[in-house]
């Protein structure tokens, strides 16, 4: 009788710690989900703030934007500083430069680059491996080594003073920003149409088909995942290129809207409302493809970091 | 038989090697030979002549680079571009990889934080620079004033050389820790749960889970990161400029980085064999730690595979 007291004691103290370890382990797992998402939600904070920041300034009339301390809520948006921002600056018509822009570096780059990437992937050659290295070093060609060169040849060729220096290079595969490139654009398409299926392209040239038939008819059409993630990354650092139009670019009515927006910061350093309000419209683009097209841009950012 | 002629066929195919490649390959050919050979063939020319751009090119041997080593100028935009090197590619390593284990775990919220965290990403460096210039601005600007607000001291931020260097960093980290935060998390996402359930029977807490499981296999990210970091800040440019396109380097050259020099010898200066110097000793560096990287990840870079 007395054993079986203690027993069930002993038994009932065990289950007791028992629940009571469940219980510690479940706070402690509840806790540490709180702390992780406290740290979460301040760490957004702190990366959304300047863009909401951008947004209410833009709104901001010519005495709220002097205040101090700054008001985070204009007391009387002026929704007139848009139309006020973009007569101020013509900004259609740089709107209009980048927008031929980023559509020549979009189909040079597609052309060239698919091409290429064609030819270094499906076609056998003596030499490719050597040639494919060539392409690959060029990603880390550091701009600032070939802009003095491509400055003065293309002044000898006649071409500052228009739009040319900034339509031509993405047809030789040669766009280059500190962001993307063509020669990034190459690798990405090429690792892919490795992956193809060999049969499949065997098939074509057993049925005839030739290498334009089959970069036409095979291969482009099982590869619109990664020709999407490439038009979107050439789009987008062609849209928001900067120093590439700050070298070739020197006739004002050839300016595109990085430079124009530089250049209208530069003479009204303190017209912050009008500067916000450009540089919304601006970037309007690049929100709807983030939007749009998050997963293909996210996805071409994390295979050129895991490409090693 | 069919298998001979296929073979042959095949063969056959192939057989044009070269030429049937050529076409293919033309547009890249032009232009690595147009845009690339070429103007780095004139870039290493012209950094032993004397040229303003005006006047044909004048031979001068090793006097640009002599002129460079007792510049003073040149040697604060190297260790400037160090200092931001430094400083930057490690704050934005550590915390693209922290918000990375931080967000590790999938989930609705999770989902919205990262696209939060990676937003910046896609606005335009004018926008951006733009944007902080305001905020960092010290009399009427954000930080300041949430600053004042707390009773905490105010800075200058980019009017003070002492803070110039690190409020442009804060612009560049802003905009660029999302990205770095996506290609670690598409590598944590490759590494086997596995891993980490036998670490957890063998009792390893989650700090030498880290240690001796997620940080090896990371290595050879952290390696391409780190690479990416020093080819991005050894010439960095953009955002300098915009931040005082009227006054390259201001206040008092504490923001005068290598590239904004070499486009100022160029463009401001016209001393394009100067700037040609600079551009050589620029490619040299790359190469050195493209051929550092590359050695390092044939030593390392195979642990993690």
């Amino acid at each position: 009788m007395a054993v079986t007291t203690q027993e069930t004691e002993a038994r009932s103290g065990q289950a007791a710690r028992a629940a009571r370890d469940a219980a510690v382990r479940r706070w402690r797992g509840r806790l540490a989900r709180i702390a992780r998402h406290t740290a979460a939600v301040v760490i957004v904070v702190i990366f959304l703030v300047p863009l909401f920041w951008m947004l209410t300034g833009s709104l901001k009339s010519n005495a709220d934007i002097f205040k101090f301390p700054p008001s985070l809520w204009p007391a009387d948006p002026q929704w007139s500083n848009y139309p006020r921002a973009l007569t101020y600056i013509p900004f259609w018509r740089y709107l209009g430069n980048s927008a031929i822009v980023s559509a020549c570096t979009v189909l040079g780059t597609l052309v060239a680059c698919v091409m290429a990437a064609y030819a270094f992937s499906i076609m056998r050659w003596r030499g490719r491996e050597a040639m494919f290295a060539v392409s690959l070093g060029l990603i880390l060609l550091p701009f600032p080594v070939v802009m003095i060169p491509l400055y003065v040849i293309f002044r000898h060729l006649g071409w500052i003073g228009s739009l040319t220096p900034l339509l031509v290079p993405p047809f030789g595969a040669q766009f280059v920003t500190p962001y993307f490139s063509s020669a990034l654009a190459i690798f990405l398409l090429r690792q892919f149409f490795r992956s193809l299926p060999r049969s499949l392209i065997e098939a074509a040239r057993l049925d005839g088909a030739g290498n334009w038939t089959v970069l036409r008819k095979v291969v482009i059409p099982l590869s619109r995942g990664p020709l999407i993630t490439v038009v979107i990354l050439t789009f987008l650092t062609s849209w928001t290129a900067f120093i590439g139009p700050l070298i070739f670019i020197n006739n004002q009515s050839d300016f595109t809207l990085s430079l124009g927006l530089e250049q209208y910061q530069s003479s009204h350093f303190t017209a912050y409302n009008y500067l916000m309000a450009a540089s919304l419209v601006f970037m309007i683009p690049t929100l709807i493809l983030f939007v749009v097209a998050q997963r293909h841009l996210i996805r071409g950012v994390a295979f050129s970091g895991l490409k090693n | 038989m069919t298998q001979t002629s296929a073979r042959s066929r095949r063969s056959a195919v192939r057989g044009r090697g070269v030429l049937a490649a050529l076409p293919f390959l033309s547009p890249w050919a032009v232009g690595v030979i147009c845009l690339v050979a070429i103007p780095l063939g004139l870039c290493v020319y012209w950094s032993f002549t004397n040229y303003n751009l005006l006047t044909p090119p004048q031979w001068t041997g090793m006097s640009n680079y002599r002129a460079l080593f007792h510049d003073p100028v040149f040697w604060l935009s190297v260790r400037n571009t160090f200092y931001i090197t430094l400083i930057g590619g490690t704050a934005g390593i550590l915390m693209g990889l922290g918000t990375a284990l931080l967000l590790n775990k999938p989930g609705r919220a999770v989902t919205f934080y990262r696209s939060a965290i990676f937003i910046p990403a896609v606005v335009p460096v004018v926008s951006m620079v733009i944007a902080w210039v305001w905020i960092l601005n010290p009399d009427y600007g954000l930080l300041n004033g949430v600053l004042h607000l707390l009773h905490l001291p105010t800075y200058g931020w980019l009017d003070d050389p002492a803070t110039a260097k690190l409020s442009l960093l804060m612009i560049i980290l802003w905009g660029s820790v999302g990205q770095i935060m996506i290609v670690f998390l598409a590598a944590l996402k490759e590494i086997p749960q596995d891993y980490y359930d036998a670490a957890a029977v063998d009792g390893a807490s989650a700090w030498s889970q880290f240690r001796h499981v997620t940080l090896p296999l990371l290595s050879p990210v952290i390696l391409y990161n780190v690479v990416i970091a020093l080819v991005f800040y050894t010439q960095m440019f953009e955002q300098a400029f915009v931040a005082s396109p009227l006054d390259l380097g201001a206040p008092v050259n504490s923001t005068l980085f290598y590239s904004l020099y070499l486009y100022q010898n160029a463009f401001t200066y016209l001393s394009m064999g100067k700037a040609a110097a600079m551009a050589c000793l620029l490619l040299v560096f790359s190469l050195l730690v493209v051929g550092g990287f590359f050695a390092l990840n044939r030593r390392y870079g195979h642990a993690g595979e």
